[in-house]
Parts: C-alpha cells; structure tokens; sequence
C-alpha cells in the first residue's frame, strides 16, 4: 500500500463512541497501516440534515476538512457513511480535488488487507451469526459512488469482511435504517428500525459501520426493550485482532454485547 | 392554496441537472420509498414532485419535505433519473431560508456553525479517552 493515509475519525467516534475511534486505531497499528490524522478537523458535516439546511455551509465546511486532509496525504479514509457521503460527494464537485482519495475504511481494509487480516486473527468469532448492515449512504447514489467504487454495486464487502472473522453473515435486502427521521419524526423513525430489524430474522447481534446507524438501532432497540447487541465492524475486528475486551469501549453501548 | 406559476421554473433552474423535468409522474419513487410504504399519508415523493409542478410553493411550509430519510432508493428506481433526494435537499434549502426549518436540525448547524461540531463531547467519552490511553492500550 503506497498511498499517504488520512484518518477522519469524525464527530460520533470521537465525541460519543470513543471505542469506535480507539479500536479503529488499534486495526491500523495491528495492519501496519501508516496514516496521519487532524487535530482540527471538525464535523465533515452531515450529509442530511447540514445539507439540508445549508449547502453552503455543508459545502465550505466540507472543502475546509478536505483541504486540511490533502496537505497530509493522498487518500483518506472515514468511519462513518455520513463522513464518507459528505467528503466524497464534495471532493467529486472540487476540481483540485480530483487526484485525491476519499474512502470508507472498510472499503480500503477489503481492497487491501483482506489476507492479512485473515492471517492476524488470533480470536475468532466462529459460530455467531450477525445481520450485516452497510447502510445507505455507503453506497448511493450509487451513480456517483460508482465513478470511483464500481465493485459496491455488486458486492456486499461488510459481509465478506464480516465472515473474515469466522461468523456467519445474514443479508437482507438492503434498507435504511430511519435514522434521519429521528430529528423530525420519531415515531416514523423507529417503524422504518423496527422493519429494517425485523428482516434480519434471528441473529446474535447486528453489524454496521455507521456511528449514526449504530446509535439508532440501539435506541429503538432499547425502547423496544430487545436484547439484541449492535455491533461496529471495527470494534469486533479489533477484538478478533486481539484487542483486550475491556479496552474496546463496550460500556458505551446501550445494549452490553454479551454474546462475545 | 397559493400557487407560484415560476416556481417549477425555479426549482428546475437550481437544480444541476434539471432533473425535475423529466418527471412523468409514474409513482416509482413513491413505491420504493420507504417512508411511503410505511406512512402514504405523511410522505409521497410523487405527490411531492406534483405540488412543485402546479406551482405549489406553500410545500415549503409542509412538515412531509422533512420526512425524506434521502435513502436514495427514489433515484436508484426511477426510469426518469429524477434525483428526489436533490430535489428535497433544495426545498428544505429554501424552506430554512424563509423560516420554515424544524428545531432540531436548527440548532445541529448552530452547533456546527458555532463549535465545528454537531455532537457535544460527553464528559464519560473524554476521561475513558484519557484513562484507556494511561493504560497504554
């Protein structure tokens, strides 16, 4: 791997799910993935609602973050589909932008690392059975994505990346979450969750990795008191790297996650 | 109902790709939404797209244009390659700028505007940071 690497851990991972931006790091050091990262990155900002409200904003808030990323490396890479949504689609509209790299972390891990991860597994996670959701924004417009990311319109690499692990992976036909409604409608929010949980049937747990996914599963999950753990894909892939139990962040789930 | 004759003509003009004209009205979108198919009575992308043609401008003030999850299954189905998803950022666009924007997301883009960031850092996330890092991770 060539490529100067960026890391923008984004606001959910460094603000509320801090496990989410530590077992981040503990994969790239594990993967000898060298990456710089900003101190003063801010928000990327949210493809929904700051685009909505102001796309100028959205726009100039973006270019600043790409800028500051550019001046550090070549490529860089999100945890979040919001992130990766709101970076990419700005870079695409930027003509200086064009050599430069934006990408989904899981996204660079399945192009690139995918063998060695296998080879670096020292806890597995054989027998469990998650629902994989790569969520929306990951992936569309899908025409847009596409011009750089071809291979997302016809694999499901959250599964592929998932049974790396050892478990077994549960696709359903892809849907949103609701998340985007929980700031104006709730209650439509937690039917369009309630659906998207009920079609994964019966799982151990459900993986993403989208921060705002993953809170708004565990919300509706929580109200609907269900037990069923929601997971980020780079905290089990941390674990199953060898990352300690205690040190992956788990206590900031709502739902301990204790069938691992 | 106060109707805008321009308004048609204005949405189309800031859209990048004046996609909104290729629209005919077939109802694709509204059968892959999501929202529809849970809700038809609070969210129709079609019946959106139509209050935009007559000249409709009082959707702005609607609460349905804020239902929209921009899932994108709208414009992945649709045989037009009408981009809703656009669409609906441009009339929430317009909306905030008369005054019609929901609280909530309001006071998101204060934050981002104000600190650089939507989500405030919790107290719990900050000393696990420092304590994990202590214990050398």
């Amino acid at each position: 791997m060539k490529d100067n690497f960026v890391y923008f851990p984004g606001c959910l991972a460094l603000r509320k799910f801090p496990g989410f931006d530590y077992s981040t790091r503990f994969v790239l050091d594990k993967l000898e993935i060298n990456y710089k990262t900003a101190e003063d990155f801010v928000c990327c900002p949210d493809p929904v609602w700051i685009r909505s409200l102001s796309y100028k904003d959205w726009k100039n808030i973006g270019l600043k973050n790409l800028e500051k990323a550019k001046s550090l490396g070549s490529t860089m890479f999100t945890i979040c589909n919001g992130c990766f949504e709101t970076l990419y689609t700005i870079k695409k509209s930027s003509a200086n932008l064009k050599s430069f790299r934006v990408e989904h972390l899981i996204y660079t891990l399945w192009k690139n690392k995918k063998n060695e991860i296998k080879s670096k597994i020292v806890v597995p996670l054989n027998g469990k059975k998650f629902a994989v959701h790569e969520g929306c924004h990951f992936k569309r417009p899908s025409a847009l994505i596409s011009e750089e990311f071809g291979e997302l319109k016809k694999v499901n690499i959250l599964k592929e990346m998932i049974e790396l692990l050892g478990t077994e992976a549960i696709v359903a036909k892809d849907e949103c979450c609701g998340y985007p409604n929980s700031l104006t409608d709730k209650e439509l929010s937690y039917l369009l969750a309630k659906k998207r949980i009920e079609s994964f049937g019966e799982v151990d747990g459900i993986v993403v990795i989208c921060p705002s996914c993953f809170s708004h599963f565990e919300n509706v999950l929580v109200h609907e008191k269900r037990e069923l753990p929601v997971y980020f894909y780079f905290e089990l892939l941390a674990y199953s790297l060898g990352l300690d139990k205690n040190k992956i962040g788990f206590e900031f789930h709502r739902i301990k996650p204790l069938t691992i | 109902m106060r109707l805008n004759p321009y308004f048609k003509e204005e949405i189309s003009r800031e859209l990048k790709d004046h996609s909104i004209l290729m629209c005919y009205q077939c109802g694709k979108c509204s059968s892959f939404c999501p929202v529809f198919n849970l809700s038809p009575e609070k969210f129709n992308p079609r019946k959106l797209i139509e209050m935009v043609y007559i000249g409709a401008e009082d959707v702005l003030k609607t609460e349905d244009i804020w239902r929209c999850t921009t899932c994108y299954e709208c414009f992945e189905n649709c045989p037009q390659k009408v981009n809703f998803v656009e669409i609906i950022f441009l009339l929430r666009t317009k909306a905030t700028e008369r005054g019609y924007a929901p609280k909530i997301p309001m006071q998101e883009l204060v934050l981002v505007r104000k600190e650089g960031f939507s989500v405030q850092i919790s107290p719990r996330a900050k000393k696990w940071r420092e304590e994990v890092i202590k214990i050398g991770g």
